[in-house]
């Protein structure tokens, strides 16, 4: 009974109840995180890990005893803010607690710690090391970019540009750094709304480059319409939101990570410095978690980019690593929280930055525990690698015996699904690129391979059917002239009606043809029941069903996917009686002629368009691909204006109205619709917080 | 009636007031009248005068004060009255044990301040003070807190002293005692004395037993993390070396606790090998309230140490407001957890000073005191463990649909298939087969209609018949999501001590919650009749699956008024459970069980083999393994559920674990949604060529060691593993890449070797 009250008062307020996906709250496998991907549907998948970890660097640094030569004394990384891997696989730690930049080898041993003696760093967030082995240090303290030869020498100092373009306000803190292959520096600065400055060999201000866009919402462009000048610049200022990180891929592209932009939080940028990534890589994550009622999105810190051109993303949020492929697509996701108290190989607490060697091994700077954990593809995983590569370079035939192999580990993988579906797809077997499409939930491919397979299915036929055109016409044509049919005769063969009830659902086709006149004999001629009018509901709850259950798949991506039934039903109902209730009462307040009975009984018949053609409709829809989606969509348009012009009828002869009144009954209708579902959202709670105070105060006395 | 009681008015005052004075006296009696008090020859008000002479000053006890109080064959107790610390001789060695921080490497401490003393004392305690309301927990020690020895007598092969806290007025009582090679530590529970306001959080009993420096010596602290896992006394010394601590058998759900990713602990034992000795501890009293801690060097001192620590009280949430998740933690003063608490030492040397030599004794307390007994191979060739999935539920158009994975005629026909292709010794476990399917806890019969039901079953039990294998049908008797057996949360569920109802992580958004033991006991007998009545060979707890804790997996305390146990008892219960099961089959199984339950166990389903990956820790060890191998079989995760594929058969091959596959006959597309069951891929007609492939591949290392007892296991190289059964076979398993050889061992990449046995 209380599910079902939660189910009324999510439908009232017009909420989706959307499936989540059932998750565990303890995880025990043989990693001591979980590695997971995730279907089209967004069903989370377990997978075996892609990565496991080897190493784990830096918890063993030391420096030599300041009093005593022969000691050493620890001196773990404090803080570090960026890690970074040159073309030789050396490891560069810039640790900014420490005022110092740690290089490891390409075999993870410590090599040397890179500090300035005379004018030392402070507070180094960002390094980067270009292919002879220069480094930069994004020196944030000191409000500067260092630029060191390979041994260690200063070459050149960047402070803060001199230009007419660069404006006297900017701040000028480095944080991270890239240099492309012209020697063009591009630095991040914090809160540096403007993008990324663009500078060249030799210091000079080229331009800002990569800024994100102003986030506007809708109630922003309200603010900004009603609001005067001084009110609307007195809001919180709009900004662009500033880049967190970069990196450089093998190909010279750059990316960027802004984890406050929702839409695209990483960025592929071209020469102008917009977006080229097709897919959004957001950040994946398990379960949510909520603070006022919002779903927290990741907040991602950095980005890194394979070999492959694969990409890696990291969240400090939910602590998990997601790998995509070049086009975004989502590969697989791992790690979680790890466990304050116990420090773990592969666990991470906060990752600040991340990257990939030559050989494909991945880094993860932990900033909390002050480590680099190094990880590497794991059997499956390479596999995957190895699968995707072949798939993303079009070898689809050639991919699957690689997917077919991970499917045999993991039958549930999507992306070797996905694979199997193209390579099914380039081999002429539609059939089964169709099912394995829809069993990943790719809309397009399956209606890409739907198409081939009717056409062949067309094909195969064309002979019968053409025969079977000529057979009909022939018999048609002699067919006609036996037997003329009349309508007459149609009719008496249909049962005699005289029944109030059959007369009632008879007007229901009335009201489509005249549907003024129909209306208003609804309100003055009786000719509709109620019982009518809760059949023409079952009716339109079948229909809504069918539709919801039986549409093509490239039409409806949830087919297949488990809905309650009553969800549907519910949502619907209360929607439709929410739309009763406040339709008459703001009717009656406002001179309308028509009772309770009419607006009921001529909102159900209002529905029959849907009734009628919806079913049709989504019959039809299974021999529909993507390339008919116009007439598709262009059928189902065309019937819910349909049913809007018969409310919009109903309301207008039920109630007697004129044409403009009409539209401020229907507005006011709406309107308090709203406020039905904010009053009984308001009563539901309150009353509940009424039964717990009741109850705590119980408890109180039962404990005190 | 009214006349009547004002005419006897006086006679109802005096008989009241009659009746008054007999229960005031009742209760007086009640108070002061307690037959336990065992007559106190000093109490903590009469020791407080003296002052602790290991007080100001920064020495441990000198060994000229030590005088020997008892003697066995091979070892030798001495002990100084005046610090209440001992040492042990190992006559048969002539190591000799420190109940203290080994003396040689004192000189060299660091330590200073509170830490001193505590390394110093004998025992360190955690008190909070009840009478108020902001206190927090304090760590105390026996020498700081002005401690005393008081009682001090002699037992047979040992003696008995209270350790006085005169502070804090705690008395502990402890014998300290030797009995053939080992030493037995043991605190008495029922003269524990909180005479002051402070009550006991904790006790660690001589926490520095056999602690030593890391001078180079080889050795490790071993601890039963996972299957095991060892910490290298001579790592380089890192900046993130933390405390290991855990609970044995897992956290108290009763309780509150910090969140941990470590594995649980099985076995109730920890020790420690430095050079050529080492001594292995068993918990083997009160372990369900003891935690293992291990600090490496430079955690909290220079010295290396583990040991256990033993609770006696622990903080729980008491709920102010459930529907708002308000809630308070809180300490129950009143509730102390009771059991005596004991350790045995053990104590190796030689060959024997390993991990390998202390799972080999821990075999013999198991096989001497346990009784465990050997396994009889039923065939040379080893078994084969398939574990078939009936079905699940999962969300459809109308509710819950049931979803059938396999039949009990595709069931046939896949053993069928198996025995045809030559796997002629199989063991066979039914899971999710219960009404509503995997995720349907509490319903154990009928077998599900979608799968043949009952009748559908006996038709498939009289084929295994024929064919002479055993099958087990996969039970739990610890959760109840379903109602089944008239189940109702609030009046049968395992409730914490502020009444909330305790669920199984796993599933607790599936409502699955905790049943009270004593609540299902009468249920089980029934149910194994049933299956017995059907044909069963026996039962699985557990399941033999992953998800879905079982009696033998998880233990927590229960406090519901009418079926409550507390942990301690929890484990009789668990073991009474297994019992009965035992009486009425010949196979019964359990599922990552704790070492209290594998005695019952014929089988063990997904035996831990991996550790917890703590940067401290080394690698892990297969101490389980070599405990268990020859007494009990046991099987890791199953091969079609594996994690790297190549490095957990290797793994399986090293631990002397046995081949364990997983099938449904359906894709498992089909269950997108279940709510429990995740598996990788189980569909049978994908595996069938590889299943005889890996079971040829287990057998040669394996078939002809099935009641052999692992040896030794020693790390020859890096990635390089050697196992040595006792008939003398030895399998050496390969991790890298590369070929190794060196003399008799030639082993290629990612690859096995078996040296030795009848299998050549």
């Amino acid at each position: 009974m209380k599910r079902v009250a939660y189910r009324v008062l999510l439908s009232f307020l017009g909420c989706l109840i959307v499936g989540q996906a059932w998750v565990p709250n303890v995880i025990r496998a043989d990693a001591m995180y979980s590695t997971y991907t995730k279907d089209n549907y967004g069903g989370i998948v377990f997978t075996q890990p892609a990565y496991i970890p080897i190493d784990v660097l830096g918890k063993d640094l030391v420096v030599p005893n300041a009093q005593d030569v022969e000691e050493v004394v620890f001196s773990p990384l404090r803080q570090p803010g960026d890690l970074f891997i040159d073309d030789r696989d050396h490891l560069y730690v810039a640790d900014s607690g420490n005022n110092r930049i740690v290089h490891y080898d390409e075999q993870f041993h410590f090599v040397r710690y890179i500090t300035l003696e005379d004018d030392p760093f402070s507070n180094p967030q960002g390094v980067f090391v270009d292919g002879e082995g220069h480094i930069y240090v994004a020196d944030t303290g000191n409000n500067r970019v260092v630029h060191l030869d390979a041994a260690g020498h200063i070459v050149h100092i960047f402070y803060k540009p001199e230009s007419r373009y660069v404006p006297e306000d900017l701040k000028f803190d480095p944080t991270k750094l890239v240099v492309d292959r012209r020697g063009y520096l591009y630095v991040v600065t914090l809160g540096g709304y403007r993008g990324m400055i663009q500078l060249d060999g030799k210091g000079n201000f080229q331009s800002f480059y990569g800024a994100n866009l102003t986030p506007f919402s809708v109630l922003d462009a309200v603010k900004k319409m009603m609001y005067s000048r001084e009110m609307y610049s007195n809001e919180m200022s709009k900004l662009p939101p500033s880049i967190n990180n970069i990196a450089l891929d093998r190909a010279g592209f750059l990316f960027t990570v802004t984890d406050a932009a929702p839409d695209h939080p990483v960025k592929r940028l071209d020469m102008r410095g917009t977006n080229i990534l097709p897919q959004p890589t957001q950040g994946e994550y398990v379960k949510k978690t909520y603070a006022e009622g919002k779903a927290l999105p990741p907040l991602l810190q950095d980005v890194a980019i394979d070999r492959y051109g694969n990409i890696a993303t990291i969240d400090s949020r939910y602590n998990y690593i997601s790998h995509y492929d070049p086009d975004g697509n989502l590969l697989y996701f791992w790690g979680g929280r790890s466990s304050p108290s116990v420090s773990q190989m592969g666990m991470i607490k906060n990752p600040a930055a991340i990257g990939f060697n030559s050989k494909n091994q991945l880094f993860i700077l932990d900033d909390q525990e002050g480590v680099v954990q190094v990880f590497e593809l794991s059997e499956f995983g390479s596999l995957i690698q190895q699968a995707n590569q072949l798939t993303i370079n079009g070898f689809y035939e050639e991919s699957e015996p690689y997917w077919q192999q991970v499917l045999q580990f993991n039958s549930r993988f999507a992306p070797a699904i996905e694979g199997m579906g193209k390579a099914a797809y380039k081999k002429g077997q539609y059939e089964l690129a169709v099912q394995y499409f829809q069993r990943v939930g790719n809309q397009t491919g399956y209606s890409d391979a739907f198409w081939q397979l009717r056409l062949q299915w067309f094909q195969d036929k064309f002979s019968l059917f053409a025969t079977l055109f000529v057979l009909l016409s022939i018999g048609y044509l002699t067919g006609k002239r036996l037997y003329r049919l009349r309508p007459a005769r149609w009719k008496r063969l249909l049962p005699d009606i005289r029944l109030e009830f059959m007369v009632h659902l008879k007007h229901a086709l009335y009201i489509l043809k005249h549907p003024i006149d129909g209306f208003t004999a609804i309100r003055h001629e009786n000719k509709g029941g109620l019982v009518s009018a809760a059949v023409l509901l079952l009716f339109m709850l079948c229909a809504l069903l069918f539709h919801n259950y039986y549409t093509s798949f490239a039409f409806n991506p949830n087919k297949g996917q488990a809905v309650h039934i009553a969800d549907t039903v519910i949502q619907f109902m209360s929607v439709w009686f929410g739309w009763v209730v406040c339709n008459h009462l703001i009717s009656s307040i406002y001179r309308g002629e028509g009772r309770f009975k009419d607006v009921f009984v001529g909102s159900a018949y209002a529905l029959m368009p849907f009734i009628l053609v919806s079913i049709p409709l989504s019959i039809v829809s299974n021999v529909f691909t993507l390339s008919e989606e116009t007439i598709y969509h262009y059928v189902l348009y065309g019937i819910y204006t349909w049913v809007a012009a018969m409310f919009f009828w109903k309301v207008q002869s039920i109630q007697n109205y004129s044409v403009g009144e009409t539209i401020l009954n229907i507005s006011l209708s709406l309107f308090s619709m709203l406020v039905l579902g904010v009053l009984v959202f308001i009563i539901f709670s309150l009353s509940n917080e009424l039964r717990v105070f009741v109850y705590e105060v119980y408890q109180e006395v039962l404990l005190r | 009636m009214k006349q009547h009681i004002r005419d006897h008015m006086t006679n109802y005052i005096v008989a009241v007031i009659c009746m008054l004075v007999v229960v005031v006296m009742a209760t007086q009696v009640s108070i002061t009248f307690d037959p336990n008090e065992p007559v106190r020859k000093t109490t903590i008000a009469e020791t407080s005068a003296v002052s602790n002479p290991m007080m100001g000053n920064e020495a441990l006890p000198e060994a000229s004060r030590f005088r020997n109080v008892a003697e066995t064959e091979s070892l030798q107790l001495h002990l100084d009255e005046a610090s209440g610390h001992f040492m042990v001789i190992d006559k048969r060695s002539g190591n000799a044990w420190y109940s203290f921080p080994h003396p040689d490497h004192w000189a060299n401490e660091s330590t200073e301040g509170a830490w001193q003393d505590h390394l110093r004392s004998p025992l360190m305690i955690q008190t909070l003070d009840f009478s108020n309301h902001n206190a927090k927990p304090t760590i105390k020690n026996w020498i700081t807190d002005n401690g005393a020895i008081a009682n001090l007598e002699p037992i047979p092969g040992g003696v008995r002293l209270d350790y006085v806290f005169t502070k804090s007025a705690i008395s502990i009582t402890v014998e300290i005692s030797i009995d053939g090679d080992s030493l037995q530590t043991k605190i008495l529970d029922d003269r524990i004395r909180e005479s002051g306001l402070e009550g006991l959080l904790w006790v660690r009993l001589f926490p520095f037993l056999g602690a030593e420096h890391s001078v180079g010596q080889e050795g490790y602290l071993f601890i039963p993390d996972g299957s095991g896992a060892i910490i290298d006394l001579n790592q380089p010394v890192t900046t993130l070396n933390k405390l290991y601590q855990e609970y044995i058998y897992g956290q108290d759900l009763a309780y509150v606790t910090d969140p941990s990713t470590r594995r649980n602990i099985s076995v109730p034992v920890y020790g420690m090998k430095s050079g050529s000795k080492a001594f292995l501890a068993v918990v083997n009293g009160g372990s369900a309230y003891a935690q293992l801690l291990a600090s490496p060097a430079k955690a909290n001192s220079d010295y290396n140490w583990v040991t256990s620590e033993m609770r006696y009280r622990s903080p729980f949430r008491q709920v102010t407001n459930r529907s708002l998740n308000r809630s308070f933690l809180k300490y129950d003063k009143d509730y102390r957890f009771a059991s005596d608490r004991s350790t045995r030492y053990y104590f190796l040397d030689g060959d024997q000073a390993s991990y390998a030599g202390m799972a080999t004794r821990y075999r013999q307390v198991l096989m001497e005191e346990e009784g465990y007994t050997r396994v009889m191979p039923k065939q040379d060739d080893i078994p084969l463990y398939v574990t078939i999935v009936g079905g699940d539920s999962q969300p459809g158009t109308f509710g819950d649909e049931h979803v059938p994975m396999t039949t009990t005629s595709e069931a046939m026909q896949m053993v069928q298939k198996l025995y045809g292709m030559g796997i002629e010794n199989m063991t066979i476990n039914l899971l999710g087969w219960q009404k509503n399917g995997f995720h349907a806890f509490g319903g154990i019969l009928p077998v599900d209609r979608n799968l043949g039901g009952n009748e559908g079953m006996k038709y498939f039990l009289d084929f295994t018949r024929f064919l002479d294998i055993p099958v087990t049908y996969g039970v739990n008797y610890l959760m109840n999501n379903t109602g089944a057996k008239q189940f109702v949360q609030r009046h049968h569920g395992v409730r914490d001590l502020s009444g909330t109802v305790i669920h199984d992580p796993d599933f607790y958004d599936d409502n699955g919650a905790l049943v009270s033991h004593n609540y299902i006991i009468p249920y089980m007998q029934q149910d194994l009749d049933a299956l017995k009545e059907i044909g069963f060979d026996g039962v699985t707890f557990g399941g033999g699956y992953r998800y879905g804790s079982d009696i033998g997996q998880l233990l927590v305390s229960d406090y519901n008024s009418n079926y409550g146990a507390n942990r301690q008892e929890a484990i009789d219960l668990q073991q009474h459970m297994l019992h009965v099961a035992k009486q009425t089959f010949d196979v019964v199984n359990t599922t990552n069980s704790f070492f209290y339950a594998n005695g019952y166990a014929d089988h063990i389903f997904n035996l831990q083999d991996d550790y917890s990956h703590d940067l401290f820790s080394e690698r892990a060890v297969p101490f389980m393994q070599i405990a268990l191998h020859g007494l009990v079989t046991y099987t890791s995760n199953y091969i079609n559920e594996r994690e790297e594929y190549t490095t957990n058969f290797l793994r399986d091959i090293e631990y002397g674990s046995l081949p364990a596959f997983i099938f449904t006959s359906s894709s498992n597309d089909r269950l997108r949604s279940s709510r429990g069951l995740r598996l990788f891929n189980s569909r049978f007609a994908d595996w069938d060529n590889e299943v005889v492939e890996q079971y040829q591949k287990y057998n040669r290392a394996l078939g002809d060691v099935q009641s052999e007892f692992i040896a030794d296991h020693r790390k020859v190289a890096d990635d390089i593993f050697e196992t040595t059964y006792s008939n003398g076979k030895r399998v050496i398993v390969n991790y890298s890449d590369q070929r190794f050889a060196e003399g008799e061992i030639d082993v290629a990449a990612q690859n096995y070797q078996v040296i030795g046995g009848t299998a050549q």
